[in-house]
């Protein structure tokens, strides 16, 4: 690509309230933690420059609320997304269920022109609870990320900071890719006929 | 354009020239250039009657002209200006009240009435009224509170007034012959407007004015929301009370206007041309009146233009109708602005009106394909998405397509207006035919365009009544509609948004279906409202079987699913072969449709016995909560490998410990041995019978780990069903988990015939002991040298066991066992490991007791040295607090050494440091 404009990554994060969103967002952008749970309201979202491929981007990442109660984002909300992150807690088996109505929520209200090939990113949070705990096994997960037409998984703690700068390098990654895929759709420029209609122009006019 | 006004003739061929006009009322008064006033009276007409002017009256006021005209009517004045002086005439009688001498050679008056509630007036509202008059270089200002004069103010200026108006009730806007300026009466404070101290934007402008070679009159009119409206050449500039200038744009006349005023809500000005009406808002053309010689205006409510000789009346039509032809004419914007600005009172429902005006407008853009503005609008007006699909063809709408009619203004009063005229509904016939034509090319491209946004409305709208459901849900009984939820969506009851819900979603999958069929499969999974056989018909004839799985899944069909399932499964092509779908779906539908799960499973355990399993024991938590004694059951009518496949699930990965279980898969394996056992007797193939010994020997084996690994089971009610002939190992191990090592060693040493096995039980099960008759040792010596039933005398391998394990047994008893013929030498093994052993052993007591004596020395030790810390008191012995003998006293020692008496020892430790 010729023109390197500046770019801008819309990445929305999904997933039934508590499993981690604001937190994962915290920890990648600002590199804090905070055991203390307090409740999205609405929609909140941060900003980070990030590398790829060589191409500085600007990723405008969208944490949302996942209780319901506070859901009052509108279609508009979710238009012109380039990635939608799906979280769930591994600790919690509910929170897996869901994310198949979280996806196809998303796909309705983004109505994105290719839904199966949206990059989505699944991210399974809350792995340094003890193993005990975990109720959704890593297989389980992949199994049902492959179901899907191969989203990428990513098992991550943002309190201790696994797996987070991993995982939102590959967010950035597919949403460039969808951004450039949609410029391709939409920018490109009526070609220039050359072919025809050129024989009024072809004598100098003396 | 519109007809705001219906202009008529009021005055013809007055015989002077009229140089003012004022109109209040049923009154109209024009005053000449002979100084003559006339005075009319004026029926206003109703509807489509003529207007009727008479003349009441002629006063001769001066011979000079009557230049401006104006009346005071809360006291009953009427003021003139004639021959440089301001006039005071009594409005009845005409007769001349005051001549305000001191105005000699005014140009010009402006009058103010306002009402004043202040302390002086002890809360009794008084009218206060204030005439303004340009003298010169000067302005009076002249009082009056109530019907009293009261004072008169002074104010120097800079320049000669030309003209002037009240913009409130202290400030003036005056007109120079080359600017503009606001004065404070009250404070005297004069700003100028454009002036170099004002805005940047207004310094060009003012700059401008100075040039202009022709200098024209300026133009001042007062608007409501306190804007003021400034005239130079042929641009008007609107500027808010503190001067500052209120809009980006002014308005452009086509000339230099002549006069401009305003009447509500418009505003007329008289071109050199013709007399133009706009709207102040949009600064839009809305009427054009050809008047000749047109050039004084009595602006307001009676609004008149005069020219030399005749008079116009503008009488205002009524505003429903206005804002109808501007809708007729598809002038939304237009008939909006007015809407908006015409009072409620003066409108029958304005909210209604404005509503009706905005949803017409939207069905407008809709034709023009215009399709993102007109779905803008309907969402904001949170139209019936009835209406909006209407406008969709069949594929999408369905029963609710209407061929294009445009939906007609809701009017309130439909029978008082049956005077509308014929034109009208002539002109709406050929609208409809432009719709008809313009929806002929809803189709292809653009048909996909309108469904795009359609696919935005819908989804939109599905949100909103997903919500008021939710509310509907948690809070039943209904809540009584509230005033606050006006919009559509709640206005009905459930039942209604039922199905609207069922409309927007079943609409919403058939746009999806024209322009994004992927997205079908995610409406029908997450919560939906589609209409099921509707939709199903639509699937089904596009072959979606996925999606119409979907569909039955969401409505809880699980049968219909299934058997789609089955028979796509069935089928020997296609993308649903096979039994995944149907493994997959049954995973998911839990125990509540146990019944569902076992009847669909049977085909696909049927068909391939692995695939069924896993809707028992797939990792899935609807899975591991069926019914297990049911499923169990089940299976068991299917085969014993089933069953057995499914007990060591529940066993090894679910860790169930139901004792019945563990029994019931011991049994399982016993059943498929001997089942095993007996075909591999029938078969004469070598073969087969290999595979088969294989396969006893794997259950076997599977078994025999089992019964080592798990603890719940019932070893006695396993050991009365064993066959007697046969599983001794399996004997052997149940015999141990009942303690009965003496009859399991015997089944290893005579029925499996192994002294490994047997040495291995009993290391395995060895607990160090005292007693004999416990120790496995000696059990098993006991097995080989005290043989009952005939069995023979195994001294060699007794003699090789007390070789190896002879430390674990003690000599007395092995050596009371052996016979009284064993040799010596054949006991050096065990004798020398025993002896090594009791070396070993004592050599590591001798160690450890030694150990634990130097460990006592050094407690000794310490203890010593705690003891020998001492003091001595004798009759010398000082208490260093009191400094008095410690001698019998009860005394107190620091860890420093320090004595002190007992009471001393608190003021002691204050004041020193005692620590050593």
């Amino acid at each position: 690509m010729s023109s390197r404009k500046k770019v801008l990554l819309k990445v929305i994060i999904l997933g039934d309230s508590g499993v981690g969103k604001t937190s994962l967002m915290n920890q990648y952008v600002n590199k804090k933690f905070s055991t203390q749970y307090k409740a999205t309201i609405g929609a909140d979202f941060l900003t980070k420059e990030v590398m790829v491929d060589d191409r500085l981007v600007t990723m405008q990442i969208w944490d949302t609320a996942g209780q319901e109660r506070f859901q009052s984002l509108g279609v508009a909300f979710y238009r012109g997304a380039d990635c939608c992150v799906l979280v769930y807690d591994v600790n919690n088996n509910k929170s897996f269920e869901t994310l198949d109505s979280w996806r196809d929520e998303f796909l309705i209200q983004a109505s994105p022109r290719d839904p199966e090939n949206f990059p989505f990113v699944v991210l399974g949070n809350k792995i340094d609870m003890e193993e005990s705990k975990r109720a959704v096994s890593q297989k389980r997960a992949m199994t049902w990320c492959q179901s899907k037409g191969n989203i990428p998984y990513f098992e991550t703690s943002a309190k201790e900071a696994i797996n987070v700068e991993n995982a939102f390098q590959t967010i950035a990654k597919n949403a460039l890719q969808q951004e450039t895929d949609a410029e391709f759709y939409n920018d490109f420029p009526d070609p220039i006929k050359i072919d025809n209609d050129n024989s009024k122009y072809d004598s100098c006019g003396c | 354009m519109h007809d705001a006004f219906k202009v008529s003739l009021a005055l013809d061929k007055v015989p002077y020239k009229i140089e003012s006009i004022f109109a209040n009322g049923q009154k109209l008064f024009a005053g000449t250039a002979s100084g003559t006033l006339y005075v009319y009276e004026v029926k206003e007409p109703l509807d489509d009657e003529e207007l009727k002017v008479d003349l009441k009256e002629t006063k001769n006021f001066s011979k000079r002209p009557i230049e401006q005209l104006d009346i005071i009517k809360e006291i009953g004045l009427l003021i003139s200006l004639t021959d440089g002086y301001v006039n005071i005439y009594n409005l009845h009688t005409f007769e001349l009240e005051r001549q305000l001498t001191n105005t000699r050679g005014a140009n010009i008056f402006a009058i103010d009435t306002h009402i004043e509630i202040n302390e002086d007036s002890k809360g009794i509202p008084i009218i206060v009224t204030r005439l303004a008059v340009g003298v010169k270089k000067r302005l009076l200002v002249f009082t009056w509170r109530d019907t009293e004069f009261t004072d008169t103010q002074e104010l120097q200026l800079p320049d000669k007034i030309r003209t002037m108006v009240w913009v409130n009730d202290e400030k003036v806007c005056l007109g120079f012959t080359n600017e503009y300026a606001l004065i404070n009466i009250n404070s005297g404070v004069m700003i100028d407007l454009f002036g170099p101290s004002s805005a940047p934007g207004g310094a060009s402008f003012g700059s401008y004015m100075g040039i202009g070679a022709r200098t024209n009159k300026p133009l001042i009119t007062k608007l409501p929301n306190d804007e003021i409206l400034l005239v130079k050449d042929n641009m008007s500039i609107f500027v808010g009370l503190d001067g500052k200038p209120t809009r980006k744009t002014g308005i452009d006349w086509s000339g230099t206007p002549e006069e401009i005023g305003y009447s509500y809500p418009y505003l007329i000005a008289i071109l050199p041309k013709h007399v133009e009406v706009r709207n102040i808002v949009t600064q839009n053309l809305v009427q054009i009146v050809e008047l000749s010689q047109a050039r004084l205006i009595n602006q307001g409510k009676y609004l008149y233009v005069a020219s030399f000789n005749n008079a116009w009346r503008f009488i205002p039509l009524n505003f429903e109708k206005q804002i109808d032809q501007l809708v007729e004419q598809n002038e939304f914007e237009e008939a909006l602005s007015l809407a908006e600005q015409i009072e409620p009172i003066l409108l029958d429902d304005k909210d209604a009106k404005l509503r009706d005006i905005r949803r017409l407008h939207a069905h407008y853009l809709f034709h023009q394909t215009k399709f993102d503005d007109a779905i803008t609008i309907f969402q904001e007006l949170e139209v019936d998405p009835t209406e909006v699909i209407a406008l969709y063809p069949p594929s999408i709408s369905g029963a609710l397509h209407k061929p294009v009619q445009r939906p007609k203004t809701i009017k309130p009063s439909d029978e008082t207006n049956q005077s509308e005229n014929n034109n009208n509904q002539e002109e709406k016939v050929s609208e409809n035919e432009i719709e008809t034509e313009n929806l002929e090319i809803l189709e292809g491209k653009l048909l996909e365009e309108a469904v795009q946004t359609l696919i935005k409305f819908l989804t939109d709208r599905r949100q909103k009544i997903s919500k008021i459901l939710q509310v509907h849900k948690t809070s039943e009984p209904t809540p009584p509609a509230s005033p606050s939820n006006r919009t559509n969506l709640v206005n009905g009851n459930l039942n209604h948004t039922l199905k609207l819900a069922e409309l927007v979603d079943t609409t919403l999958l058939k746009s999806y279906m024209v322009t994004n069929d992927a997205l079908v499969g995610p409406l029908l999974r997450v919560q939906n409202y589609c209409n099921a056989e509707e939709v199903e018909g639509l699937l089904l004839e596009r072959k979606k079987y996925r999606e119409l799985k979907d569909l039955y899944h969401g409505k809880g069909l699980h049968r219909k699913s299934l058997e789609l399932l089955k028979k796509l499964g069935q089928s020997s092509e296609g993308l649903m072969k096979g039994s995944f779908q149907t493994v997959y779906y049954l995973q998911r539908l839990g125990s509540e449709h146990f019944d569902l799960i076992l009847e669909f499973a049977i085909w696909v355990l049927q068909i391939d016995p692995d695939q069924g399993m896993e809707i028992f024991i797939g990792d899935h938590p609807e899975v591991e909560n069926l019914p297990r004694d049911k499923v169990l059951k089940y299976l068991e009518e299917f085969s014993y490998d089933l069953c057995i496949k499914y007990l060591e699930h529940i066993i090894y990965e679910l860790k169930d410990s139901t004792s019945d279980y563990h029994n019931k898969l011991i049994f399982k394996y016993l059943d498929k041995i001997q089942k095993l056992e007996s075909k591999k007797s029938e078969s004469d193939l070598e073969k087969l019978g290999d595979s088969i010994l294989k396969e006893i020997n794997d259950t076997n084996q599977r078994l025999l780990k089992f019964l080592d690994h798990s603890t719940h089971y019932k070893a006695e009610k396993i050991l009365g069903h064993l066959r007697l002939d046969d599983f001794y190992e399996a004997r052997a191990i149940l015999l141990s988990r009942l303690g009965q090592h003496d009859q399991a060693l015997n089944i290893y040493v005579h029925k499996i015939k192994s002294e490994k096995l047997a040495e291995e039980y009993c290391v395995k099960n060895y607990i160090e002991t005292d007693d004999p008759t416990k120790n496995v040792f000696i059990s098993l010596l006991k097995v080989y040298l005290r043989p009952n039933n005939g069995e023979k005398l195994m001294l060699e391998s007794a003699i090789r066991l007390l070789s190896r394990h002879g430390s674990y047994v003690s000599a007395s008893d092995a050596l009371n066992m052996l016979p009284l013929t064993t040799k010596v030498s054949e006991l050096y093994q065990f004798v020398e490991k025993y002896i090594r052993e009791n070396n070993k052993n004592r050599n590591m007591n001798m160690i450890i007791k030694n150990l634990l004596k130097a460990d006592q020395r050094q407690v000794e030790e310490q203890l010593m040295f705690y003891r020998s810390r001492r003091v001595k008191i004798d009759e010398d012995k000082m208490c260093p607090q009191c400094t008095r003998r410690i001698g019998q006293s009860v005394f107190a020692v620091f860890p420093n050494g320090v004595v002190v008496h007992y009471h001393c020892k608190e003021k002691y430790s204050q004041s020193h440091d005692t620590s050593i």
